[in-house]
């Protein structure tokens, strides 16, 4: 990457930790307000209480600290000394280019790449508030018409290309509203409110807290799946099922509902 | 309607502002990679050292210097004033991405080529595989699990597949021959959403042929669509109706729109 205006990397960071202190003032409030702070009912206001920026932010990635971090493999420092042989005619040392402050080593290229194992995977999912207990996760990838795979009504999709819940960038987990006549993990994903928790549980037997941060609805012509599946930004989770009308035609509904949640750890 | 329209300006804002990063990412990448087996050597530029102690497998970031002409551009062997390459005044790309390989050509005497590196978008799901023959050697075949993925590859060309995510396993045998198998097989990660560049280098007779790599990650897309429904639920959908209109509008064109349309 090229040197970025160091002012605007300044005011970018200082931005980035305004929305980080936000981020936990509404976490923070969300907690403190008790298991009744969340609206009894889902209407615009509500939305544009809990759901403006805020959540576009953390949509983008762009809230909080630390993603930046990983974009490069660590720099390795150039042998500063030309190496000395041994003892033969060397000539004078040789003058440096200045060009040599602007190229960087990058290390050797000789190991194949490491194929990737990974870390602890969601096998499980527990939602509180729609009274859904331990639905089982299984990882998916996609299909040969390019829509992301879906598991049957009784199980929540993980989409194993993106990161895993809690990681750097958006981690998606998709399920049926209703599948073949049977309703889904993500019947009464609607329900959800701001400030619902719900509990994410891996592989390694560790499980993770998650804050909803926001709820929203696009037709699935205009939804921002670039967002959705990016592997960049703060960690969020977004879980994913369907909504909106329900086009017999197509035997599918024309929207996705999208819960957009954050860890509870987030930054600690 | 006047919360609709300022959305709308908000939709357009929103639009001039998604221009800028596309822009951004026209800024050129270059890679110079040592290709070239116990050969350890500086590059000079007009006569002064741009890079010493330049090792096989070593790569360097030029990308700083993109769109400048580096004048008199000299490789030599490390420590002494014997040139092995001179590519005099060399002008560097201003976009794009690429990759200087200095390499053997098929006769064994030391050349640069220049591989532009192919960084469209891959599909949801797959990754990408490109080889290229940087070695002493004839035309070979690439395989892939056994099979011939590239047939003929002369030094100096490349091939290249997206295939979906998992592993392969790669074998170069002389073209149009099964064996003997002058290298690998070797197991090659397909990453989803990466190109594995992987670079046959060094020497058949010297008996130094072997495999360079280099990644470039972040190529990946979203599936298409998130179908998660194929059946109608009693009353529950129309639930969902309450948050379509506003919401649709507020997400859609982001953070900026939303400060617009709260003023109103």
């Amino acid at each position: 990457m090229p040197p970025r205006d160091p002012h605007r990397q300044a005011h970018g960071r200082v931005t980035r930790w305004l929305a980080l202190c936000l981020v936990f003032l509404l976490v923070l409030s969300s907690c403190t307000s008790g298991g009744d702070g969340a609206p009894a009912s889902l209407d615009i206001d509500d939305i544009d209480e809990f759901g403006g920026d805020e959540v576009e932010e953390i949509l983008a990635g762009s809230a909080p600290v630390e993603a930046e971090s990983a974009e490069r493999p660590a720099e390795v420092e150039a042998p500063a000394e030309p190496v000395e042989s041994n003892g033969d005619d060397v000539t004078a040392p040789r003058e440096r280019s200045p060009l040599a402050d602007e190229i960087e080593y990058l290390g050797s290229t000789a190991d194949l790449p490491v194929i990737h194992d990974g870390g602890p995977v969601p096998v499980s999912l527990d939602l509180p508030t729609l009274g859904v207990t331990e639905a089982p996760v299984t990882d998916v990838g996609v299909e040969p018409n390019g829509d992301m795979e879906i598991p049957d009504a009784s199980e929540v999709g993980w989409y194993r290309f993106g990161p895993s819940p809690g990681d750097t960038g958006s981690a998606v987990l998709a399920a049926h509203i209703a599948y073949k006549g049977v309703d889904g993990v993500f019947r009464n994903l609607t329900e959800m409110r701001p400030g619902d928790r719900f509990s994410v549980n891996f592989s390694d037997g560790s499980s993770r807290e998650f804050v909803v941060f926001g709820l929203r609805q696009w037709s699935k012509l205009e939804i921002p799946l670039e967002d959705l599946f990016s592997r960049d930004g703060t960690p969020r989770l977004v879980l994913i099922t369907c909504g909106g009308s329900f086009n017999r035609a197509l035997d599918s509904y024309d929207d996705n509902v999208v819960v957009i949640a954050i860890p509870v750890d987030l930054g600690t | 309607m006047k919360k609709f329209l300022a959305v709308l300006v908000g939709a357009l804002l929103a639009a001039v502002f998604a221009a800028g990063p596309a822009n951004a990412q026209d800024d050129a990448t270059i890679m110079l990679l040592h290709g070239i087996p116990d050969t350890d050597v500086d590059v000079l530029a007009g006569g002064e050292a741009a890079i010493e102690g330049f090792s096989f497998g070593d790569m360097q970031d030029l990308s700083a210097l993109a769109g400048q002409t580096l004048p008199g551009l000299q490789v030599v062997l490390a420590g002494t004033d014997t040139v092995a390459i001179d590519a005099g005044d060399t002008a560097l790309p201003a976009a794009g991405n690429f990759t200087i390989v200095a390499h053997l050509d098929a006769e064994g005497t030391p050349t640069i080529s220049v591989f532009e590196n192919d960084t469209s978008s891959t599909a949801a799901g797959e990754g990408r595989i490109v080889v290229r023959h940087t070695a002493a050697a004839p035309e070979v075949d690439v395989l892939a699990n056994g099979a011939v993925a590239f047939a003929n590859v002369p030094n100096g060309a490349e091939g290249q597949l997206d295939l979906a995510a998992g592993s392969i396993t790669a074998e170069v045998v002389p073209a149009g021959a099964s064996e003997p198998v002058v290298i690998g097989p070797a197991d090659l990660p397909i990453s989803e959403g990466s190109s594995l560049i992987v670079y046959a280098v060094g020497s058949l007779d010297g008996g130094t042929l072997t495999v360079l790599t280099q990644s470039i990650s972040g190529l990946q897309s979203a599936p298409e669509t998130v179908n998660t429904g194929n059946s109608p639920v009693e009353q529950g959908a129309a639930n969902t109706g309450l948050i379509a209109a506003a919401v649709l509008g507020v997400a859609i064109v982001g953070a900026g729109s939303f400060r617009l349309a709260r003023q109103r």
